[in-house]
């Protein structure tokens, strides 16, 4: 009797630790905040970037796009952003059809890309001027308050190139924040950061967006930052340009890239995704 | 102070070479005889009102270029069929000497303030288009990009991204036009009498005074220096710094 509960007891304890931590992403309900319905993108050199590509991002997802460089996932964030009309296929963002960009999807670069002769603060205000019903004091109000969420208390006055890069790349994204865009698009902004202070933006990325939820599609090429920010990773391929995996990620929250966890799950990715573009084994280590 | 020490010794070796020369003195005046000339004129009032007169010329036609030339040149790297079709024109007119316009300019404002300022105008704006064109077309691509996503467009665009980004290579181009715009006016004063500075030369001319020639030279040197150094020099600088473009001292 006891022993067959002790048996139990064991049993469900371990199915709790190999509870699956990436599990293939489930349909939901519910209307999408964006909707991708096969959509397919060929360059002028006949290249084609995105095969029938059709992806759901739900309200308050933080989505990850990963896969190696000509996956098509940068491409598919700037038709989401609306630089570009992709050849085929129907984008949504809130039912209506992308057209244009819009600062309701704001686009976040590889760099940080704030205008070097204003202020960290002129900077966040005069993307504000495009903002309608906004007071010169209300714009000014909004700049103090984001660029706090940021920490960059102290730094207001400063010029861009007063700055070290970590703290402009968090310049630009309380510009980005401020602006309170509908979706969040991000474009590798933390690659050309050091490791640290890479960790550093994980950590602060992390941190707003458990207390605003915004609904984030955030592009890269490294799996374990994809683990460590996304609720979902997407994972794409090359030649041509598609969706291999749609996983859910289950870890803890705040997560870290060294974490025990990440860095397995990162090694799995790796090894599948190798498998699957029948690379071998020794070649690149994200 | 050692650069003036070599100045002075310069003088000195004109000094020596106009007295010890083959040459009559009347045609290699000695640096003091330059110098006393250039006192008498300042002293009679002439060559201030000179100067006045050639500045407030040069301020008016320059004025005129600056406010037609940023936009022109803007207009130009903005849009492609405007480039196609323009910029050739602009390109072979800049070429031109700027003295090469005043035949024409005679033929259609007569020996007037207009003529001349026509050359100067003419002399000046197609740099400063030039350069103004560069400067916008050499934007790095991130700041349009950002500013579409941002939803900068229209007047915000133009006032806020546009001309401030292109402002350092617009400052060049505007020391360009300036530098060129002087030029042209001297010719202009040299060929028809008028006041100013270049007509203070030819009167140096008309009454065999080298010394006055050459003094004249001398201050036409120091007010080209002088706007390049207190006026733009220092602009540059400023815009540079803020800017970022060279290390904050």
């Amino acid at each position: 009797m006891v022993k067959s509960a002790l048996q139990r007891l064991r049993n469900s304890l371990r199915k709790r630790q190999e509870a699956p931590l990436l599990v293939p992403a489930r349909g939901r309900v519910g209307t999408p905040k964006i909707s991708v319905l096969g959509v397919d993108h060929t360059y002028a050199n006949e290249v084609a970037a995105l095969h029938d590509v059709t992806l759901d991002v739900h309200p308050g997802e933080f989505l990850c796009l990963l896969g190696p460089s000509g996956c098509g996932k940068t491409t598919l964030l700037y038709a989401l952003a609306g630089a570009f009309k992709p050849s085929g296929g129907d984008i949504r963002i809130d039912g209506r059809p992308v057209a244009g960009p819009s600062p309701s999807r704001l686009l976040m670069f590889q760099e940080p890309a704030l205008f070097p002769w204003l202020t960290v603060e002129q900077n966040v205000r005069f993307a504000l001027g495009g903002v309608n019903g906004l007071s010169r004091r209300e714009r000014s109000v909004r700049a103090y308050e984001f660029l706090h969420l940021v920490n960059l208390d102290g730094f207001e006055n400063a010029l861009p190139h007063q700055l070290s890069g970590g703290m402009r790349m968090r310049a630009s994204l309380a510009r980005a924040l401020a602006m309170n865009p509908a979706v969040l698009l991000m474009d590798e902004p933390f690659s050309p950061l050091d490791a640290e202070t890479r960790s550093q933006m994980h950590d602060l990325l992390q941190r707003i967006w458990m207390r605003s939820h915004k609904t984030v599609v955030f592009v890269t090429h490294n799996v374990r930052e994809a683990l460590v920010l996304g609720d979902r990773v997407v994972v794409m391929a090359a030649r041509p340009g598609r969706i291999l995996w749609d996983l859910e990620v289950h870890l803890p929250r705040p997560r870290d890239p060294d974490d025990q966890q990440v860095v397995d799950l990162s090694r799995k990715i790796r090894e599948a995704l190798r498998q699957a573009e029948g690379m071998r084994p020794d070649r690149e280590r994200a | 102070m050692r650069a003036a020490l070599v100045l002075v010794l310069l003088a000195g070796a004109w000094e020596l070479l106009a007295s010890l020369g083959p040459w009559p003195h009347y045609l290699f005046p000695a640096a003091s005889d330059v110098a006393s000339a250039l006192w008498r004129l300042a002293r009679s009032g002439a060559l201030g009102a000179a100067t006045l007169k050639s500045l407030s010329r040069l301020g008016q036609g320059y004025l005129v270029s600056a406010a037609l030339g940023v936009p022109l040149g803007v207009a130009l790297a903005r849009s492609p069929l405007l480039r196609a079709a323009v910029k050739p024109l602009v390109m072979g007119l800049q070429a031109l000497p700027s003295i090469c316009w005043l035949p024409l300019s005679l033929l259609w404002f007569g020996l007037s303030e207009a003529a001349i300022l026509f050359v100067v105008i003419m002399g000046s704006l197609l740099a400063v288009a030039i350069a103004a064109e560069d400067a916008v077309a050499g934007i790095p691509p991130i700041l349009l990009d950002v500013s579409g996503t941002l939803g900068v467009r229209g007047p915000r665009l133009y006032g806020g991204v546009l001309l401030p980004a292109a402002l350092p290579g617009i400052l060049t181009g505007l020391k360009l036009g300036w530098s060129f715009a002087w030029r042209a006016l001297m010719a202009g004063e040299l060929l028809f009498v008028s006041g100013g500075l270049g007509q203070l030369l030819t009167l140096g001319r008309d009454l065999l005074d080298v010394a006055q020639v050459m003094a004249v030279m001398l201050a036409i040197v120091a007010v080209g220096v002088a706007v390049d150094r207190l006026l733009f020099r220092s602009l540059e600088q400023r815009v540079r710094r803020r800017w970022g473009l060279q290390g904050t001292a």
